[in-house]
């Protein structure tokens, strides 16, 4: 009855205010902030454009590595000291490598941000890079390496980057990489990476909390102003290749009462302009949980699995498309039909006016929501600057989705869900358990 | 330094309830854009029978299923429709039903959810589907190292006590339970003077409290809920369980009972949480993982619900050798710290950490929302969540060496441990 009423109430386009500050110093580096006074704090982010889309090949998680190598002591600072010094100010100091950037951020009472600027230009500019602490972390990270490696699904999505993506290609391994390739990267490696990426013109800070940007340009300058401008070598990339025919990888994991189950497309580039109605084409799909088609027909009607949805990736270089489950062994091959059979569907006879509309008053809703806490608003910021997308993007998203039609969603739903895709299955099946189907099919047993 | 004199943050709640016995906590938060609309019952695997385990869970699954109102999805349906979020959990006491939508649609929330207290469907063909959904679930903890570890951990904790019972349930539970068995968990436990309405976000007080009156003045109770008399088999020594599975890094959960929620110990507890297991700079990790590189990570606490507790420790290693020799090194830290002064700094910085968080915290009206709403219902005061910071504060060396030398005794030790087949 609501949701009835709901669709008879006009669609407005929402009125949002976030406005996002932006400057920059003479060498290059990018400062963007958003004030916001109602806690006496601040989310304060260096972001270095050196993620694991920048590993030399057979070294992949080197970015991760330089990163979290530089928080384990400066010239000034051991480890723990490192970490005590942001704490003892009632701080919270955290580090993470994704794909297209590395990441430090302090969460700071206002009180203490141009100490914890001090803190970061040390971390930043005079890192020890010491022997024992390299092979402590390498040590480190191989074990959490080890300790994923007992969940099906990291096997899942680690698999499918390899049969997905060609070699060469930046996206191709999880940022963390893998034990094999820990073990070949030396300390060097790390010195060089350092040397060639972290330079004030190839990073960026973002503050969203209760500060004033021209006392805290004052201060960067101050702090990083005499760093000097380098050159930062850029990666080429190839065109990501159009598959001849579909293809199954299974991989064999004999402990497992469940088949992972993923399908993967090739995706857009982060700033392309199919991002905004394919957003819109992939809630209507399976990125709307339970209210997505696949939420719908997978686990609602059929109760097939627990986890089912679809999302793509939305980085620098282009990515993928993919929609994944989980389901008993026994519903495996019926449960890929289905999601086989709604693709179809939707190519077939396209999105509902309905469903468009729906879609739309969720996003124009969720504005509100989606730049609720510091941290959401920092996230928005770091995806504008890192795909070099307009500072006012949040007003340009509101009146492109306005615009969407279900003739340019069905569109996108035929340029992206292509004839052939990579299928992924982390599962204890034989390869006589699967029906006959006419793609290329290989079985790795682990 | 002492954050405490620069800092002096309050908050404001209001809290009421109404005759049929609905309490209410509001948090309004005036620079928010948004409210979160929080319904949280009393019930969860705590109070289920050992022959319906997991029915909480499975009967918070069925509350998406429909209403008389507001049949087939609607619910979340509707809430996406305004652009909101919501979902549900489940622990051990108490299921909670969240929705986060825009300042001027928190009214239609409040609507569902009251239909959703008297007038759920549950439907016989829905209950069958959503009941594979929840093995579904538990299939899917069952493919993890950590729930089969967890679950072991539990069952030797608690003999006869219901925290013995995993919240999702077990699987030969979970295909036996019926309809009719939900339809009478619901009657019982879904009850107002069995449930708190926590709003959190950009509301005006008198405005929401005449609209939960409104939608759930009306709603009478069907009967006083009895609380459910629990009591486990003494301790007397130590227990030890050892599971083996195919697994690529050794596991082991250590843990010691401690107190239930009433002692005063619990804040002393907290602090030597922090002390020993929170971030880059506690002690175990420094110890054990940086220094000594016994085990890949550990984690744990201080996990104190109603009428006990436990303190327990998860250690990750690369193989069995060092799991062992890093139990060990527990013991030894534990022994050093009641041996040993405590480094002042170190109780200022965990001090200094709590209180700030305490501000971070208040970043999304949500989390404050669940912080308020889950001491209300553990502690039946809200207050805690206020006095948490100033409780900390007041925690002095000489408490935390007691409730080491309290309760950390290795001969009433109880260890899981998680070995390769």
């Amino acid at each position: 009855m609501w949701l009835f009423i709901l669709i008879l109430l006009n669609l407005k386009e929402p009125t949002i205010k976030f406005s996002i500050i932006s400057d920059s110093l003479a060498n290059g580096l990018k400062i963007y902030g958003y004030y916001d006074n109602k806690l006496p704090m601040v989310r304060l982010r260096v972001i270095i454009k050196a993620g694991s889309a920048y590993d030399p090949k057979e070294k992949e998680g080197l970015a991760n590595l330089t990163l979290h190598l530089l928080l384990r002591g400066t010239k000034i600072f051991t480890y723990s000291e490192l970490y005590n010094f942001v704490e003892s100010f009632g701080g919270r100091l955290e580090s993470y490598c994704d794909y297209d950037f590395s990441q430090i951020e302090i969460v700071t009472l206002k009180n203490y941000l141009d100490t914890m600027l001090f803190f970061l230009k040390e971390v930043l500019t005079a890192p020890r890079f010491a022997y024992e602490d390299f092979i402590k972390l390498k040590r480190e990270i191989s074990g959490q390496i080890k300790t994923k490696e007992n969940f099906p699904s990291y096997l899942l999505i680690r698999e499918f980057l390899k049969n997905f993506y060609p070699e060469d290609y930046p996206y191709r391994h999880l940022p963390e990489g893998e034990i094999n390739s820990l073990e070949k990267i030396e300390i060097n490696d790390i010195k060089n990476f350092y040397e060639t990426y972290y330079h004030p013109n190839n990073y960026f800070f973002i503050f969203v909390g209760d500060f004033s940007l021209e006392k805290t340009k004052e201060k960067i300058n101050k702090l990083f102003g005499n760093l000097p401008k380098r050159e930062i070598p850029k990666i080429e990339i190839k065109n990501l290749p159009v598959l001849n025919c579909t293809k199954m990888v299974v991989i064999k994991k004999s402990n497992i009462n469940q088949s992972y189950i993923l399908f993967g497309w090739p995706g857009p580039k982060g700033n392309d302009p199919d991002v905004i109605p394919l957003r819109v084409m992939n809630f209507i799909f399976g990125g709307g949980a339970l209210n997505s088609r696949l939420g719908k027909l997978i686990r609602e009607k059929e109760g097939l699995a627990y986890d089912v949805g679809s999302y793509f990736t939305r980085r620098y270089f282009p990515g993928h498309f993919i929609c994944d489950l989980q389901t008993a062994i026994k519903n495996t091959d019926y449960a890929i039909d289905l999601v086989l059979k709604e693709i179809k569907n939707l190519k077939e006879r396209g999105v509902k006016e309905e469903e468009l509309q729906q879609a739309k008053r969720f996003y124009f809703g969720n504005l509100p929501l989606s730049i609720d806490s510091y941290n959401d608003k920092a996230n928005i910021i770091r995806e504008i600057a890192i795909l070099g997308l307009d500072l006012n993007y949040l007003y340009y998203l509101i009146s492109e989705i306005n615009s969407l039609t279900c003739e340019k969603i069905n569109k996108i739903a035929k340029k992206y869900f292509k004839e052939n895709f990579l299928l992924i299955i982390v599962s204890n099946l034989e390869k006589e358990n699967f029906k006959v189907r006419d793609w290329e099919i290989e079985f790795i047993d682990r | 330094m002492n954050l405490l004199i620069v800092i002096i943050f309050n908050i404001f709640v209001y809290k009421d309830s109404l005759p049929n016995g609905l309490k209410i906590l509001i948090y309004p938060d005036t620079n928010s854009e948004i409210v979160s609309c929080q319904i949280w019952y009393k019930v969860g695997s705590y109070y289920e029978p050992e022959n319906l385990t997991g029915i909480s869970h499975l009967l918070e699954h069925m509350a998406f299923k429909g209403s008389k109102n507001f049949p087939k999805n609607s619910y979340s349906e509707t809430i996406r429709a305004l652009g909101g979020i919501d979902n549900a959990f489940t622990s051990e006491l108490y299921t909670c039903y969240w929705a986060d939508v825009g300042k001027d649609y928190y009214e239609i929330v409040l609507k569902m959810e009251a239909d959703r207290m008297t007038n759920l469907i549950l439907d016989e063909k829905d209950f069958e589907t959503e009941k594979q959904v929840v093995m579904e679930e538990r299939r899917l903890g069952e493919n993890t190292p950590y729930s089969s570890l967890w679950e072991g951990f539990s069952l030797i904790s608690y003999f006869l006590h219901p925290f013995r019972q995993p919240v999702i349930g077990w699987m030969p539970v979970l295909e036996r339970i019926k309809r009719e068995d939900l339809v009478n968990w619901y009657k019982t436990y879904y009850q107002p003077n069995n449930a708190l309405i926590m709003l959190a976000g950009n509301v005006k007080i008198e405005e929401a409290l005449k609209k939960i009156k409104k939608y759930f003045g009306k709603i009478k109770t069907k009967g006083k809920i009895k609380e459910r008399f629990t009591f486990d088999f003494p301790l007397t020594g130590e227990r030890k369980i050892v599971i083996r599975k195919e697994v690529n890094t050794p596991m082991m959960i250590i843990g010691f009972k401690t107190c239930s929620l009433k002692e005063s110990d619990y804040y002393p507890l907290e602090v030597l949480e922090w002390l020993l297991l929170r971030g880059k700079t506690a002690y175990l990790y420094q110890k054990l993982v940086n220094e000594k590189n016994l085990l890949i990570s550990i984690s744990g606490g201080s996990d104190i619900q109603k009428d006990t507790g436990i303190f327990y420790f998860f250690l990750t290693a690369e193989d069995s050798v060092k799991l062992f020799l890093a139990e060990e090194e527990i013991y030894k830290e534990l022994e050093n710290i009641i041996k040993e002064k405590l480094k002042e700094e170190d109780l200022k910085r965990i001090k200094n950490r709590v209180l700030a968080e305490y501000i971070f915290s208040k970043e999304r009206v949500r989390s404050i929302g669940f912080a308020l709403a889950s001491f209300e219902i553990l502690f039946d005061s809200y207050k805690f969540f206020e006095e948490y910071p100033k409780k900390i504060e007041a925690v002095k060396e000489e408490e935390i060496k007691e409730v080491i030398k309290k309760y950390f005794k290795k001969d009433k030790r109880i260890v899981a441990i998680l070995l390769q087949k």
